[in-house]
């Protein structure tokens, strides 16, 4: 909800953030209370005048006795409505409460008396000592009713109407001899019973809404931060680290960016001197190679060209590493499957055990001299290390994986993380006293990943290891770019 | 061959000029040693060269532009002597039209093998059409860039062996060809076909390039006589402008 271009207002700091929050609470309260009123306002307060309420009383006197009996219970609920009046029908003479001598009561009495033509004793009205709710500001204070079509208005009326006390009760004996007594119902409390309690609701929605969308925005970028973190070290790719939001945060995502750009500047330098000296050591090694080919007795000759043969394996994993080509040459499309069977081909030819069993085609995006680099480490690993090297191939829309296991003593849990790491060779069981420069898994991760695959390594019972690559079909590549 | 074949070693180390003139003199081979670009332009001016050894990193004008110039001068053979890492220039040196290239640290056996098929390639294409591109029933063979594309599954990869096996169907279709003429073809061009028997070389060429490799279409058995390569071959490419 603070996202957008007029973020900048927020960006300015916790302090700032936490104000303008409260600011806008209250402006948010403050609107809410200002439509609340304009639309849903029920007053409170019903002021009648006297002059009305006489008409009104008349009006309902008439009404409620000309019905019959039976009806007259529903018809006194809508006239209660209609008129804002309490009635009440009693069988008794009502007790007339402590009558006040009211000049209002006494002057409304004998008005009754005249129009509803009752007798003395039939009429009471009384003025009842009841506190009001609250003070009924000048009851003097003249208004001009509005009365609605058909609704009994006193005619011909000139002098300045009076608004109706709230504790005045009449009660008028009918002609059947029931008395009726009529009182204004100023205070209403159906409004009273809502008033309060909704805005205060509402208000509190409001407050939480804003509470919680703050709380959000303050945290969000620290879930960035924290995504981008986890990243820095996966990959040898600069992870930008989101600055946008609070300048405290700010402050941190441009100190985790200096520290992998340190980080990255110095794994640089370490890869170039690598490239420097594995590129001078090659030179050696021709000498060494051409000289031990052309001269020398045959038994010597085998041994110093298997020692060369060795180094410059060697030397090659170390200078792809250190070039990381797998970033470079462009991706086509390339049949991973036939890929897999020349290595397993090239393997057999060389006198080890491998098989391939699955698809003959299978069409991938990749670059093809990494991704063959990547295959030859893992499946030289499993012969190496496991004696066998067993490929298997499946694929469905999305990937296409394939499973390298060995018979080997495999890799203790613990160390698996590990032997995906550069140069490190895990010297145990596993690795005795084979040669190699321990880059095979890390090319072959690096080149994996840049592939957008993924490599997972597993042992298997009873012996060996499990390695599984899983890479990015072609129909799911395509499906990307349509 | 008449005469043994003269072979101009351009390589600015010492030790490697002497150790492979060495070992290419004991092989039946005339070897000229030089350092730099004025002695080969020298050499190229006054002897009949049939094959130049060139390493693409010299002192003074490099390997490339040396290539550049022999190209000017005519159709020698040139094998590059590149290092691994140097991935572009191996693939600019093809194009500027090298015959093939050797990584560093190499082997001189190797190296032999090599110079013998170029060579060879080059006495035999003289009657030939020429070109490295090779397509046949839509598929595509770059035999410079030891490349084999199809429309269907994208580049395929082949071995050694397969790629031997299929340089030797294209430059020859449909052809019967016997185990031993595939052999001695095929053997010509890498020194690493060697015991697997003719046979399963095919077995692994077909799985590679037929549709269904049980009913093959394109490589086809011919009972008591060998294989035959039976899609139509069109030859294209840079190598046919030298001939």
């Amino acid at each position: 909800m603070f996202e957008g271009k007029g973020a900048w207002l927020l960006n300015g700091g916790i302090s700032r953030r936490i104000a303008l929050t409260m600011i806008a609470s209250l402006l948010a309260i403050q609107a809410q209370a200002f439509l609340q009123l304009k639309l849903f306002s029920t007053p409170a307060l019903h002021l009648i005048g006297t002059r009305q309420f006489e008409s009104a009383a008349v009006y309902v006197y008439n009404e409620l006795f000309a019905a019959p009996i039976s009806a007259r219970a529903q018809l006194l609920k809508a006239l209660e409505r209609r008129f804002s009046l309490k009635l009440e029908f009693d069988r008794e003479r009502p007790r007339e409460v402590s009558l006040l001598d009211s000049s209002q009561a006494s002057h409304l009495a004998q008005d009754f008396r005249a129009r509803l033509g009752i007798a003395p004793g039939g009429l009471i009205v009384s003025q009842l000592e009841r506190p009001a709710p609250f003070p009924v500001p000048n009851l003097q204070a003249e208004i001009s009713p509005t009365p609605s079509p058909g609704e009994p208005s006193a005619p011909g009326n000139t002098e300045p109407d009076t608004l109706v006390s709230p504790n005045l009760r009449i009660a008028a004996q009918g002609p059947d001899g029931t008395w009726l007594s009529i009182s204004p119902v100023v205070f209403d409390e159906r409004s009273y019973l809502q008033g309060p309690y909704v805005p205060l609701l509402v208000g509190g929605i409001i407050i939480a809404l804003f509470s919680v969308g703050t709380a959000r925005s303050i945290v969000k970028p620290l879930d960035r931060l924290v995504l981008a973190a986890a990243r820095i070290g996966r990959s040898r790719e600069f992870v930008p680290v989101s600055s946008e939001g609070l300048h405290e945060f700010s402050a941190v995502a441009r100190a985790f960016e200096d520290m992998q750009e340190r980080l990255l500047r110095f794994i640089d330098d370490r890869t170039q001197m690598l490239g420097a000296i594995s590129h001078d050591l090659r030179s050696c090694l021709t000498r060494l190679r051409v000289t031990a080919e052309s001269r020398g007795d045959a038994t010597a000759q085998k041994i110093l060209i298997r020692e060369i043969d060795e180094m410059s394996a060697m030397l090659e994993s170390t200078l792809a590493f250190a070039r990381g080509e797998a970033h470079r040459s462009p991706s086509q499309s390339v049949d991973v499957a036939a890929l897999l069977i020349s290595l397993v081909d090239d393997a057999i030819d060389a006198g080890v055990d491998a098989y391939y069993s699955g698809p003959n085609h299978a069409e991938i995006r990749a670059v093809p001299i990494s991704l063959k680099r990547a295959f030859r480490n893992l499946i030289d690993n499993a012969v190496k290390y496991g004696g066998v090297a067993r490929v298997s191939l499946d694929m469905d829309e999305a990937m296409v994986r394939i499973v390298i296991s060995d018979d080997g003593p495999g890799i203790a849990p613990e160390r698996i993380d590990e032997a995906l790491m550069p140069f490190r060779r895990l010297d145990n069981a596993r690795s005795g006293t084979i040669p190699g420069a321990g880059l095979g898994l890390t090319i072959a991760r690096d080149v994996i990943l840049s592939h957008g695959g993924g490599v997972s390594l597993r042992n298997v019972l009873p012996t060996g290891l499990r390695v599984e690559v899983n890479l990015p079909s072609i129909c799911g590549d395509r499906r990307e770019q349509y | 061959m008449n005469r043994s074949p003269q072979i101009l070693l351009v390589d600015d180390d010492p030790i490697i000029r002497s150790g492979v003139t060495r070992f290419l003199s004991d092989n039946g081979l005339q070897v000229t040693a030089v350092t730099d670009g004025p002695s080969l332009r020298e050499q190229l001016a006054s002897v009949q060269i049939d094959l130049v050894l060139l390493d693409l990193m010299l002192v003074g004008e490099d390997g490339l532009s040396l290539l550049r110039f022999i190209r000017t001068q005519g159709d020698t053979p040139v094998i590059i002597l590149t290092a691994m890492a140097e991935e572009s220039d191996r693939v600019v040196g093809l194009e500027l039209g090298a015959d093939d290239y050797v990584c560093k640290p190499f082997s001189l056996r190797e190296l032999l093998a090599r110079m013998r098929v170029a060579l060879r390639r080059r006495s035999s294409s003289q009657s030939s059409t020429g070109g490295h591109l090779f397509y046949f029933d839509a598929w595509t063979f770059d035999t410079r860039a030891r490349n084999l594309i199809s429309p269907r599954w994208g580049h395929v990869e082949l071995t050694t062996g397969e790629f031997s096996l299929l340089y030797a169907f294209v430059e020859h279709p449909n052809r019967v060809l016997t185990r031993d003429q595939l052999l001695d073809l095929a053997r010509g061009r890498s020194s690493f076909l060697v015991d697997r028997a003719i046979d399963v070389q095919v077995m692994r060429l077909r799985r590679k390039i037929e549709p269904d490799p049980k009913s093959p279409r394109l490589i086809k058995t011919v009972r008591n006589g060998g294989y035959l390569f039976t899609p139509v071959v069109t030859r294209r490419g840079a190598g046919a402008q030298h001939v």
